[in-house]
């Protein structure tokens, strides 16, 4: 009962909210690219991508809004390097976006050799990391408090989702971002610029994933070699299981992210708990996600059942 | 001075092999009906996707209103003031109609879609036009006929003078085509032009001002519809005499080998697709199904076929109930289905012309499950020429394969038995779409000659004419019901089946 | 030519361009970024055949690789693509030695046990995410990851709890007894009759998907699921066994590399055997007698990546980008399509 009690305090919410924004951001870019028709395996590539040119632009200037624009540019030019292969060397969706997460791993981890001489980390110490900010009446109200102490993307995050939900659902390119994903060769038949709108959606979900790996490594105030965790991928389920929409992806996120949260608490209140089981738990609560979602959508028996 | 849209000398080739346009001219006057007619495959889409902007031509020029014309997308040939409506709609579904009709050219505000101004401007234009449509209904609740409207409006959304119509009765009821022709009559009273592509004489001729006829690449003849006839179009189009309506023998029905009661199949989305559907086929008659595309015959394919479930009633393949059995033991059970999607589901297309055929037969010819190549490489030579199959070797990926050879291909490897197997029913759905006329006869006869020999064949088609000069019996399929029951070998006639697949008439003839 | 001929001549032409810009990236970086680049690329390219101890190694390097990459080249065959054979690696590995570390028998006789346990471990999870797609739909490229991320804490987590060696100063379990050990081929290097089995098994998955029904049935399956469906073929079960089978192999690659390299269970000792297969696949153009030529590509630049930082001043690293530039070329439709019109055209010069 005394773990309960411990878990579910302030803190924790306070930490789940803080997993949660880099999953929301993922899941949002995840959505966005799911809209044009491009199924964006490379999230967990952008996202370490993101979260290296982070820790490299501030740790070189001393300033975060470069690092965080940083991140944001490395991100969305990984992106296009990975619609490129996908959209105009015609290579397979899923192996490209593969290739993504291998080369972002191979490559930030060599980067940050021939930097520091350290395989797989980088961190400048006189370089600053992200503020927390005080909501000032928030941070007095008894069970809003966990929603003050937050970093500028955290809060960031949450007016993407608006932002989001109105480009894609009320907006000119929304609009056409919708009917380049429903039905490319139709939407290509009308003189819509197909690959051009496939280019911007994977792109903008490279921009939003190089915010979430700013959240990451800013935060911290350091790059380490797996700090992405499989959150490219957990993002990408969110997307899926909140249906697409920005609101569902923001549910599912807060779902995989009170995952992360409650894990990452555990560790600390209930010491006798293997890390490592609660490592594997983020993963096992979104593979259950996933079927439970596939199994509600696919009530008519699939292509594969015979 | 030249005509409204001159076309000079175009040139296509797709993927250095197949030569779709050789040398095309073409000269359509303003405030005309120019219909272009040819056969499967004689270039009429390719002709019509150049002017359309589609795709570009290698060679040759057009002008449009007397000033050079290359458009290098839909887009510019929309700015010109052409557009086109495709034989397969360029809609989205899931969004609405209002939707649909902008999209591209989207009236905006405050960075949004202006949406009460779509709506506003898409109800103007559907009275102007006299094609009534509620803007805010979502595509995918349409019937083919508004889909159609839907498409045509778009194109007037954008104030074109010409607007290119591919194939557009294909998916029409005959009453619906009445519609269509009343819309297009209207807008060349309004001074736009029209390029019509068919293949259907009748209505080319019934609608018709001027009319261009290609074959194999090349125009053949130029006539205008007063003075063309139905003989001499249909001579232009094939290049040589075929008898047209060639009459056929008709069946003497034997015991029912097939037989199916009160068959009811959901679709995705759980609404009916198929409701209640009932009849038989008996050893040695075709039975046809007519209907409007998009009435239950993929449905009813599928589900007799195995491949999807019904949610209720049953079908029997001679005493045995395979309402939920497999494709499998249907086969076994001496039920062949050959399906209106070749590419979907009839073939693997990368697959090699070798690997396609023995999917049936190899389970013959193997030692302790390891195939016997020799053996197999043997039996499909000798399928590949009863069938009259050409490919350019057992090796060569069937998709380099024309539609009525890979047809072919399709129905060598369902009709050739090995010892034990059964051969009792033929399922057959759409088996001439896509095909040259020379193929559509050899396909027609060898049904009959299996008819002949005692195999019940079921025959879903949407070609009337097809339905018309094979079927013993005729069913008519309409919203999912099989609406009627009418007598062939020549006793129903053509208006007669038309009126029926309209739903309502179907009562009447449901007795026989 | 034929067509099929210059088909052929252009995929190999689009794959040896992949291999040269992706091996040109890596000069180019090594030329960047090394003091001394002549003698970096030198044991970049020549290492792996300077000395006995090098060249076994390479041929050990491809070893797992061979394995891994027919398992996922088969689950390609049937269209399923696993992401989890890094986690089928560790939980196959971690099944073999619990087999072997509780064996009352120490005898070589247990190898094939413990192989068989590894394969069977690693095949169920692989086919549990292939289950998930047959039974609810779930897409095995999403679940197959999840499920793999998942295996590898929980390897973690067995081998820290129950199997750890705490004299050995990191989570290891203890040496292997010898007779649990693969016979070396070439020693001092680790090469072990592995890979002699490895190349076996290649040729096994050749008879097997080239020659008999099944492996029709299940490559008639991915290239068309619903022409198979069609065709009386139980799909879902093909899916499943491909999946399986990948899976298995795997587990293989893992125990293999437990017994014959490094003779005790080490965290982290895949070293990404599981994504790599994929490329080793996606190179071998999906055939089984391609893979062993290119799980050797794979072995030569590990080892002259190797090479080059034990005798210069470049990171081992160097590898993984060259790698996941063939990652990136190796699926290219356009560059095939590209080389496949010139040869076309230039044979239309030709043959006027």
């Amino acid at each position: 009962m005394n773990v309960l009690a411990e878990v579910f305090n302030a803190q924790l919410w306070s930490d789940v909210l803080r997993m949660t924004t880099p999953i929301l951001l993922l899941a949002l870019g995840a959505m966005i690219t799911d809209r044009a028709g491009v199924l964006n395996i490379a999230l967990e590539g952008l996202l370490v991508f993101g979260a290296f040119a982070g820790v490299l632009g501030t740790g070189l200037t001393g300033s975060l809004v470069v690092g965080v624009a940083s991140a944001m540019l490395a991100s969305g030019a990984l992106a296009l390097v990975f619609a490129w292969f996908a959209l105009y060397l015609r290579g397979n969706i899923f192996i490209v976006g593969l290739a993504t997460n291998a080369f972002a791993a191979a490559a930030t981890t060599y980067a940050a050799w021939l930097i520091s001489g350290r395989e797989g980390s980088l961190r400048y110490a006189q370089a600053p990391t992200l503020a927390k900010l005080e909501v000032p009446l928030l941070k007095d109200v008894p069970f809003l408090a966990f929603l003050s102490g937050h970093t500028i993307i955290d809060y960031a995050a949450w007016a993407l989702v608006i932002i989001v939900a109105f480009v894609v659902f009320r907006s000119r390119f929304g609009l056409r971002l919708r009917a380049v994903g429903e039905r490319p060769v139709a939407a290509r038949a009308i003189g819509l610029p197909v690959r051009r709108i496939q280019y911007a959606a994977v792109v903008i979900s490279g921009l939003l994933a190089g915010l979430a790996g700013a959240q990451l490594s800013l935060t911290l105030g350091g790059f380490v070699q797996n700090m992405s965790g499989g959150r490219g991928w957990i993002g990408l389920v969110a997307s899926i299981v909140g249906n697409g929409t920005a609101l569902g992806s923001a549910v599912a996120s807060v779902l995989f992210g009170a995952a992360e949260g409650v894990a990452n608490s555990l560790q600390i209140t209930a010491p006798n708990l293997p890390a490592q089981l609660l490592f594997a738990l983020p993963y096992l609560i979104t593979l259950v996600a996933l079927v439970a979602y596939s199994a509600s959508r696919s009530r008519k028996k699939g292509v594969l059942e015979a | 001075m030249g005509a409204y849209l001159e076309c000079r000398n175009l040139e296509k080739t797709y993927q250095g092999t197949l030569r779709a346009l050789q040398g095309v001219d073409l000269d359509v006057e303003k405030g005309r009906v120019h219909a272009v007619i040819g056969e499967n495959g004689a270039g009429k889409s390719t002709l019509a996707k150049v002017i359309g902007g589609v795709v570009a031509p290698n060679a040759g020029e057009m002008r449009f209103k007397g000033e050079p014309y290359s458009p290098g997308s839909p887009r510019d040939a929309h700015a010109a003031g052409i557009a086109m409506v495709h034989q397969h709609f360029a809609l989205f579904p899931s969004l609405t109609v209002a939707e649909n009709i902008v999209l591209g050219d989207e009236p905006t505000r405050l960075g949004g879609v202006d949406s009460a101004r779509a709506v506003e401007q898409v109800r103007a234009l559907s009275h102007e036009y006299g094609m009534p449509l509620d803007p805010r209904r979502r595509v995918r609740d349409l019937s083919v006929g508004e889909q159609q409207r839907v498409e045509i409006l778009k194109a007037l959304y954008r104030n074109v003078d010409l607007l290119i119509l591919d194939e557009p009765t294909a998916v029409l009821t005959p009453v619906e085509v009445q519609k269509l022709f009343k819309g297009v009559l209207r807008l060349v009273s309004e001074n736009r032009t029209v390029i019509f592509i068919a293949h259907k004489l009748e209505e080319v001729l019934e609608i018709a001002d001027d009319i261009t006829v290609l074959r194999a690449g090349k125009v053949v003849g130029r006539r205008t519809g007063a003075d063309a006839t139905k003989a001499e179009l249909v001579r232009l189009m094939v290049g040589e005499d075929i008898a047209v309506d060639r009459q056929r023998r008709f069946g003497s029905p034997g015991p029912e080998r097939l037989v199916v009661r009160d068959l009811t199949v959901h679709d995705a989305q759980g609404r009916p697709a198929l409701d209640g559907v009932s009849f038989t086929v008996c050893a040695g008659e075709i039975v046809g199904i007519a209907g409007v595309e998009g009435n239950g015959q993929l449905d009813l394919e599928l589900a007799l076929g195995g491949l999807v479930e019904p949610s209720g009633g049953s079908v029997l393949l001679g005493d045995e109930d395979v309402s939920t059995a497999t494709p499998a033991r249907r086969r076994a059970l001496g039920l062949r289905y050959v399906p209106a999607d070749r590419m979907q589901w009839g073939c693997a297309p990368k697959a090699s012309v070798f690997e396609n055929a023995i999917m049936q037969c190899h389970r013959h010819s193997s030692t302790a499950g390891v195939l016997r190549r020799k053996r197999l490489r043997n039996d499909v030579k000798s399928m590949l020429k009863r069938f009259d199959v050409r490919a350019p070797g057992l090796g060569a990926p069937v998709d380099t394969l024309s539609g009525g050879n890979i047809q072919k291909l399709i129905l060598a490897r369902e009709l050739t038995t090995s010892p034990g197997d059964a051969l009792e029913v033929i399922l057959i759905s759409s088996p001439s779409r896509g095909i040259d006329i020379r193929g559509v006869e050899f396909i027609h006869d060898l049904l009959v000659q299996y008819r002949d020999a005692g195999c019940a064949v079921l025959l879903i088609s949407t070609d009337l004419d097809e339905v018309l000069a094979l079927s013993d019996r005729i069913g008519v399929l309409f919203r999912g019901s099989l609406v009627a029951m009418l007598p062939g070998q020549g006793r129903t006639g053509k208006a007669e089946l038309g009126m029926c697949m309209l739903q309502g008439k179907g009562e009447a003839g449901a007795a026989a | 030519m034929s067509g099929r001929t210059l088909d052929r001549v252009a995929d190999a032409l689009s794959l040896a361009l992949t291999i040269c810009v992706a091996l040109g990236i890596g000069v180019a970086l090594i030329w960047a970024t090394s003091a001394e680049p002549a003698t970096a690329l030198h044991a970049f390219f020549a290492g792996p055949f300077l000395n006995k101890l090098f060249w076994g190694n390479m041929l050990q390097t491809a070893a797992p690789l061979v394995f891994t990459g027919l398992g996922l080249a088969v689950a390609f065959q049937v269209g399923a693509v696993n992401l989890g054979a890094e986690g089928q690696v560790y939980i196959g590995a971690l099944a073999g030695v619990a087999v072997l570390t509780f064996s009352p028998w120490v005898t070589p006789w247990m190898i094939p046990v413990a192989t068989v346990a590894a394969a069977l471990a690693a095949a169920a999870f692989a086919g549990l995410a292939g289950w998930l797609r047959t039974r609810f739909g779930a897409t095995e490229v999403i679940t197959s990851f999840l499920i793999g991320a998942a295996l590898i804490n929980l390897f973690d987590f067995f081998l820290r709890r129950y199997l750890v060696d705490p004299s050995a100063g990191f989570p290891a379990t203890p040496p292997l007894a010898a007779a649990f050990r693969l016979t070396k081929l070439l020693p001092p290097s680790n090469l072990n009759v592995g890979f002699l089995i490895g190349i076996g098994c290649a040729v096994l998955a050749f008879f097997v998907l080239y020659r008999t029904g099944f492996g029709y049935r299940l490559r008639m399956t991915g290239q068309n699921v619903r022409f198979a469906r069609y065709s009386g073929i139980r799909v879902g079960r093909y899916f499943l066994v491909a999946m399986a089978v990948s899976g298995a192999f795997a587990g293989i690659a893992a125990i293999f590399e437990v017994m014959g390299v490094h003779g005790r269970l080490v965290t982290g000792f895949s070293n990404n055997l599981g994504w790599n297969g994929i490329t080793v696949a996606l190179v071998a153009r999906l055939h089984p007698l391609g893979v062993v030529p290119a799980a050797l590509l794979y072995g030569y630049l590990h080892s002259g990546a190797n090479a080059a930082s034990l005798m210069s001043d470049v990171s081992p690293r160097i590898a993984a980008i060259i790698q996941s530039v063939i990652f990136y070329l190796i699926t290219a439709q356009a560059i095939y399509v590209w080389i496949r019109r010139a040869l076309g055209a230039r044979e239309g010069r030709s043959e006027p």
